[in-house]
């Protein structure tokens, strides 16, 4: 489970979060949504260890994560992963090394890492796309390529920050049905971020609004 | 090991490297047989020569500095934002000026000019040709900073003609205000063209100090209006001329349609071409005179300009790795005090290398330094302190356009933060560091200042031997050297070329 408990953020003394609860269940479907500015980005990344809370406390499976102006437990150690809104697929490798970048970083043998990647790409339907280079990929391509590549270490959590909001509708009504059939499979928590209402009610299993940097239903 | 901890240890480094020499060589103008004293400084108020000198550089440095950067934004403009033919063939050939040493054009353009050319203006036109590259570079980088939307936006009102007056230059003044400060620094301390023409220049009173009375302490004082000169310019550039970094792709910027004026322009820069850069470079070739000449070069530069590839290529490579270093720790902000060290980066670049080598000897020249002092080590220490600037500055501009996104994804993936600077941010920066090896190379190839003052006995390099010759030594065989020299310094910057072209084909 994850809690944000009374959090306030605030960058150049703007405030972007204000007073912030929330209460996210384990293998809970959560949807953010907002308008741009409204800070939901800022809660996925409170959530995983980028942003400092000004105030307030982040407990992550009932230990403390980070505190005013303390981040206790660096992200690589708090299960997490997140999809991008830009998808942050590092050019220059290919998508197998993208796939595979965490678990070398773990130490997994090479036999077993590219086992791994193979069945992971298998499930996100690219089993071919391998030695692709990133820049050779199209936008849903990509997207799936960031999906794997964050599901991969098997994280209990994953943060999706608007990763649907570049492709055209039918290809994102595809994906998202995707998304909810392997967070089924897998069992994780999603936390996703969206300003897009329908995409919102068909993935969530709970909606917050988000408005203003305040939690408004 | 922690980050901090590590990049600790490179700051703490390259505090010995640059600016502890600097600081001692400050404090013992400042102490007399261990009392403290302001004696040395007497020279700054009493002597006439040295009161005209500080005239004629600041002199010096507003004229050039005013007249490269009134053509160099021009020719920017020109070159960067328009469709004249050849442009980026131009822009190259009018760089050529800036990476070969400054005296050889200097002993070119005298040469073929004759005794007349002695004196202000001659060494205005000679530093006025070498530095008109820095002012086109400059601006042709914040044109590509300019958001095209905002240049479109004017052109449905306007023609380019008022768009360029009322849109593109307001927003690239702070290029004009760098530009326009960068070559005034330079100017200002600049060294060996003054020497060579016989103008009396602030920069050459220290040296002179220093090397015919090796009055060191008279040496600072002389170099102190420089540094503060230099420090107060740094200062004012902060305020006026911080830059973004973020370019637009070429192939989106709005391109300046020349459409009657292309033949006349091309034309025009084409002479530019021809009178800054080939003529020089003629009168050289003119001058060898014959095969023979080239061969007794050959053979008498052979020794020397070995040395200066060894130590070109030792610098080069010392460079880009502390560049690199540095850069990450200016651009993650990872200690506090990062602009202390942005700044004295900054400000090595832009000290006269006479002063900066007074000051490595009289900081390394101690018995226990033996090892450092009187073996090349010294040199590169020089080259090391004195264009840091260069290739931290590359760095930095490849840097700064790494989305924070792949970093964040790496330590998401658990990688910590060498394992980030391995796999992600040095494979993405490959590009800029080969750019920074080339400059550092160059740079470290064609410097003469600094390297007189340091060179250990035997390990004279060619810029030095050049500039010996230069004194008493024959014209043919001077001008086969130069050529030598000038190959040396261009070879490096033609495979980057022949690379950059590959690689565009390959993409």
């Amino acid at each position: 489970m994850i809690i944000l408990e009374s959090i306030d953020v605030s960058f150049d003394e703007q405030p972007i979060l204000q007073d912030v609860h929330l209460k996210i269940a384990d293998k809970e479907r959560l949807v953010l949504l907002g308008s741009s500015g409204s800070g939901k980005t800022t809660v996925l990344k409170l959530i995983a260890g980028f942003v400092t809370p000004d105030r307030g406390k982040v407990f992550i499976d009932g230990q403390l994560a980070s505190e005013e102006g303390k981040i206790l437990m660096p992200p690589h150690q708090r299960d997490v992963s997140m999809v991008f809104q830009d998808l942050a697929l590092w050019p220059h490798m290919n998508v197998a090394k993208n796939i595979a970048f965490g678990l070398k970083i773990q130490g997994m043998p090479k036999k077993e890492r590219e086992k791994k990647v193979h069945d992971i790409l298998s499930m996100v339907g690219l089993e071919d796309a391998g030695k692709k280079r990133i820049e050779q990929l199209s936008g849903g391509e990509k997207q799936r390529v960031a999906l794997a590549r964050s599901l991969v270490l098997s994280p209990k959590v994953l943060l999706m920050d608007e990763p649907l909001s570049s492709l055209d509708p039918a290809l994102n009504v595809r994906l998202r049905t995707q998304i909810v059939k392997l967070q089924e499979e897998l069992g994780f928590t999603l936390v996703y971020v969206t300003h897009n209402e329908a995409e919102a009610k068909e993935i969530a299993t709970r909606v917050v609004s988000m408005q203003k940097g305040k939690i408004v239903e | 090991m922690k980050e901090r901890t590590l990049f600790g240890g490179v700051v703490a480094f390259l505090f010995v490297v640059g600016a502890l020499p600097l600081l001692m060589m400050l404090f013992g103008s400042l102490y007399d047989n261990g009392r403290f004293t302001l004696t040395a400084y007497k020279v700054l108020f009493t002597n006439t020569a040295l009161l005209e000198s500080l005239k004629n550089s600041f002199l010096l440095a507003l004229t050039v500095a005013t007249a490269s950067t009134s053509v160099g934004i021009g020719l920017g403009i020109l070159l960067g934002k328009s469709d004249l033919r050849f442009a980026k063939f131009f822009t190259l050939m009018l760089v050529i000026p800036l990476v070969i040493p400054p005296y050889i054009l200097a002993f070119s353009w005298a040469d073929l000019f004759g005794e007349w050319f002695f004196g202000f203006w001659g060494v205005v036109f000679v530093l006025f040709t070498v530095y008109l590259p820095i002012a086109i570079l400059v601006t042709m980088l914040y044109l590509r900073q300019i958001d095209p939307h905002l240049e479109e936006a004017a052109l449905q009102m306007s023609s380019w003609k008022k768009v360029l007056w009322l849109v593109t230059l307001p927003l690239i003044r702070p290029a004009i205000v760098f530009a326009f400060l960068l070559v005034f620094i330079l100017a200002f301390g600049e060294f060996s063209v003054a020497n060579f023409l016989r103008y009396p220049v602030f920069s050459t009173q220290s040296f002179v100090y220093f090397s015919a009375f090796y009055d060191f302490r008279a040496a600072t004082a002389a170099a102190l209006p420089i540094v503060a000169v230099v420090a107060m310019v740094f200062w004012m550039q902060r305020f006026l001329a911080e830059t973004k970094m973020h370019f637009i792709p070429a192939s989106l910027m709005q391109k300046i349609r020349l459409l009657k004026w292309r033949l006349p322009l091309f034309l025009f820069v084409l002479l530019i071409v021809m009178l800054f850069v080939i003529t020089p470079l003629s009168m050289l070739v003119f001058k060898t005179n014959s095969m023979e000449s080239f061969l007794e070069a050959g053979e008498k530069a052979l020794d020397p300009l070995g040395r200066s590839l060894l130590f070109a290529m030792l610098g080069a490579t010392l460079l880009s790795v502390f560049g690199f270093l540095s850069a990450y720790i200016i651009h993650k902000r990872l200690f506090r005090w990062y602009r202390w060290l942005d700044g004295s980066i900054l400000l090595l670049f832009a000290l006269p290398a006479s002063l900066f080598g007074i000051a490595l000897i009289l900081f390394w020249n101690r018995p226990y330094t033996n090892f450092i002092y009187a073996t090349p080590l010294i040199l590169l220490i020089g080259y090391l302190g004195k264009y840091l600037a260069l290739t931290t500055k590359i760095t930095e501009t490849k840097l700064v356009q790494i989305p924070q996104n792949l970093m964040d994804a790496a330590a998401l993936s658990g990688a910590s933060w060498y394992h980030t600077l391995w796999y992600i941010i040095l494979p993405l920066s490959k590009e800029v560091l080969l750019v920074g090896w080339v400059v550092g190379f160059i740079f470290s190839l064609r410097e003469n200042t600094m390297t007189m003052l340091l060179y250990p006995p035997g390990s004279d390099t060619l810029p030095v031997y050049i500039f010996t010759q230069m004194a008493n030594g024959k014209a043919s065989l001077i001008a086969a050297l130069c050529l030598i020299m000038i190959t040396a310094t261009l070879l490096p910057l033609l495979f980057l070329w022949l690379y950059n072209t590959a690689r565009r084909r390959d993409a």
